[in-house]
């Protein structure tokens, strides 16, 4: 029950992570329509310069501003520069623009910080353990990470729900030319809705950074599963955002935790293991296998939407 | 009552316009696929690779021969792809999935040969003439397994998917620890044996490799245009029209695709013949971009672009690694300025078509 309870928190702490960084792709997606592959180098430049300015300064709250921050400057420079360009090209001409700034993210981090892996380490404040279950301590900093998943994706939901702005952004999903002619600057809502993703996913790799070794290249798995949330969840939408990435966060955490027990019990230790683990790292795509074949749009999605 | 038979004929005008403009995005030759151009351009690219080899030893730089050799292996590969994006309409980021399967296929072989031990049930062989084909045919089983789900997509989903894909089947080759896990295996101690023939001999093994992607240039050239190309053309244009003529547009997609996955499949077992390491990297998803990649410097829907592009990459990293370690970077650039300014790629810059309106 303990372990239960502890990888339950573990999966939750991942599944929120996630959210961070696939909340904001859905967004983009769901109102500019643009596939961007270069949205997990977003969440490496907020694990780097979490990193640099971490390293210099000690302070875990500045380095957290400050990669959120770049992270969401950089996504605001991108679009300003190229992604606006984008915005009526097909998915094809995204796929390949948004790839190369791949690749030039990963070598530019590379050039400025260099090889040598760096990381941010857990504030002295929330370094410690809670006992969040009879016999079980649990370490605060996780804990932090699911209620800051929390208060995020909540401020992001009422922004949207609940204002002026979140307003123009769930018109501009579908009738953008007249926002326009009501004289809202669809341009830059666009840019602060890029920002806002950006930022998100910044604030999810600073968090994300103790846990991971910050290299050049650290956000693409992150991103790559944020795509497997999409396509379970559905395109385009918030809530199908917040129930793939808890379910896909959950899903993993369990299978590499009790697949390996399981094959305990038929094969000798060694084998159980590797064969446990193999087949949990497969684990949430067989989620997105059984969506695919079940429900094709996603669970969320529309149909045909 | 003249005015609204005008509009519709503008629209029916404009209608066609659109469908000619789409069909140009994907194809850089358009209508003049008829036309022998392109078979010009591809009997040119190719006769410049069998002389290339013998040139590059004649002016004493005979390490490049490697370099060509891999031209080659991942201009099939690209080439391969081009069948799918270019002619299909289905912009695949998952084919490392394909080329890893090969290469997995084709190392484990080796592996078990040289080890003794066998693989299944199977005993192991370094045998090419049984490895490759073999690597073919996981391949193109591959194929129609991811295809066949990523295809009850479309659109951005179709890529989401197979780049999934790509990412499951990589995680999948990182778990085998018995090869290496993440870190690979080496298969020094295997020969490159042919049939009969050892081409361990770097020259010997480019011709091979040469020989195997002269075949697929000609059996491409005519797969696309066949009655079968014409239909997987007709589904990237106006699916739901090919369908209402009633063809059975998902069988004849999945068909292209799994095609495009065997030989994927074939370059990536003859990657690993090429290196004699068998190790994740060649499923990783930013191989997938990479391939894609080639086929746009080199021009969607041409098939000979895919090898154009895989030489502009490899010759842009043989040259600039000296200068920098960061080549990638530029690559970065170059791609966004093919994308940006010159969406037909190289080929098309060469044909010479007027750049399409957005």
């Amino acid at each position: 029950m303990q372990l239960f309870v502890e990888q339950t928190l573990n999966g939750l702490q991942l599944g929120f992570t996630l959210l961070m960084v696939s909340a904001g792709l859905t967004l983009i997606f769901g109102i500019m329509n643009i596939i961007n592959l270069a949205h997990g180098s977003l969440f490496m430049v907020g694990a780097f310069v979490a990193a640099d300015v971490g390293g210099r300064t000690g302070n875990y709250a500045v380095a957290l501003l400050a990669g959120t921050a770049a992270a969401a400057v950089v996504g605001m420079f991108v679009e300003f520069v190229l992604i606006r360009r984008l915005y009526l090209r097909d998915h094809l001409d995204q796929v390949l623009a948004t790839f190369a700034l791949v690749l030039m993210a990963n070598e530019a981090v590379q050039m400025i910080w260099g090889t040598r892996p760096g990381g941010v380490s857990t504030p002295a404040f929330l370094d410690r353990t809670v006992t969040v279950f009879p016999g079980l301590p649990y370490p605060a900093y996780r804990l932090a990470i699911i209620a800051a998943g929390i208060a995020a994706i909540s401020s992001l939901y009422l922004l949207v729900d609940r204002t002026r702005i979140g307003m123009w952004i769930r018109a501009g999903t579908t009738h953008r030319e007249l926002l326009g002619a009501f004289g809202v600057n669809v341009r830059l809502l666009y840019t602060l809705v890029f920002a806002i993703g950006a930022g998100l996913a910044g604030f999810a790799g600073v968090v994300a950074s103790p846990f991971l070794s910050v290299e050049s290249g650290v956000g693409d798995n992150f991103l790559i599963l944020s795509f497997v949330v999409i396509v379970v969840g559905g395109i385009g939408s918030l809530k199908g955002a917040v129930y793939g990435s808890l379910l896909l966060g959950l899903v993993d955490t369990w299978a590499r935790t009790y697949l390996p027990l399981g094959f305990d019990g038929f094969l000798d230790a060694s084998t159980a293991a590797t064969v446990g683990a193999s087949v949990a790292s497969a684990s949430i795509y067989v989620v997105m296998i059984v969506v695919l074949v079940v429900k094709p749009n996603g669970l969320f999605g529309l149909p045909d939407g | 009552m003249a005015e609204p038979a005008a509009a519709e004929t503008r629209s029916r005008r404009s209608r066609s316009e659109r469908d000619r403009s789409e069909r140009d995005r994907f194809e850089v030759f358009g209508d003049r696929s008829a036309s022998r151009w392109p078979l010009v351009l591809t009997a040119v690219v190719m006769a410049a690779l069998a002389a290339a080899p013998v040139w590059v030893e004649a002016t004493d730089r005979g390490y490049l021969v490697t370099v060509l050799t891999r031209v080659v292996i991942f201009g099939l590969a690209a080439m391969s792809l081009d069948l799918v994006v270019g002619y299909g309409g289905m912009v695949s980021l998952g084919h490392a999935a394909f080329f890893g399967a090969g290469a997995y296929t084709a190392g484990a072989l080796t592996f078990h040969s040289l080890d003794g031990s066998a693989l299944l049930g199977i005993p192991g062989t370094d045998q090419a003439l049984i490895t490759w084909p073999a690597a073919a045919v996981i391949g193109g089983l591959l194929g129609v397994v991811i295809g066949g789900l990523s295809l009850r997509t479309r659109g951005v989903y179709f890529i989401m998917a197979t780049l999934a894909f790509n990412q499951m089947v990589y995680f999948l080759f990182n778990a085998l620890e018995i090869y290496g896990g993440d870190d690979g295996v080496g298969l020094f101690a295997a020969g490159r044996s042919i049939g009969p023939f050892d081409a361990s001999d770097d020259l010997v093994f480019f011709y091979v490799c040469f020989a195997v992607l002269t075949v697929s240039v000609v059996l491409l050239n005519l797969v696309v245009r066949s009655p079968f190309g014409r239909v997987v053309r007709g589904c990237r244009d106006n699916q739901a029209r090919m369908a209402a003529l009633g063809y059975q547009t998902y069988r004849y997609r999945l068909a292209a695709f799994a095609l495009s996955a065997s030989i994927t499949s074939l370059a990536g077992a003859m990657a690993v013949t090429e290196s004699q390491f068998l190790s994740p990297t060649y499923a990783e998803w930013s191989e997938s971009g990479e391939l894609l990649l080639m086929v746009i410097i080199g021009g969607l829907g041409s098939l000979i672009g895919g090898i154009i592009g895989a030489a502009a990459l490899f010759l842009l990293e043989e040259f600039s690694i000296d200068v920098t370690d960061n080549w990638q970077f530029f690559v970065g650039l170059g791609l966004l300025a093919v994308v940006l300014g010159a969406p037909r790629g190289l080929t098309g810059a060469l044909l010479g078509r007027e750049r399409r309106n957005v």
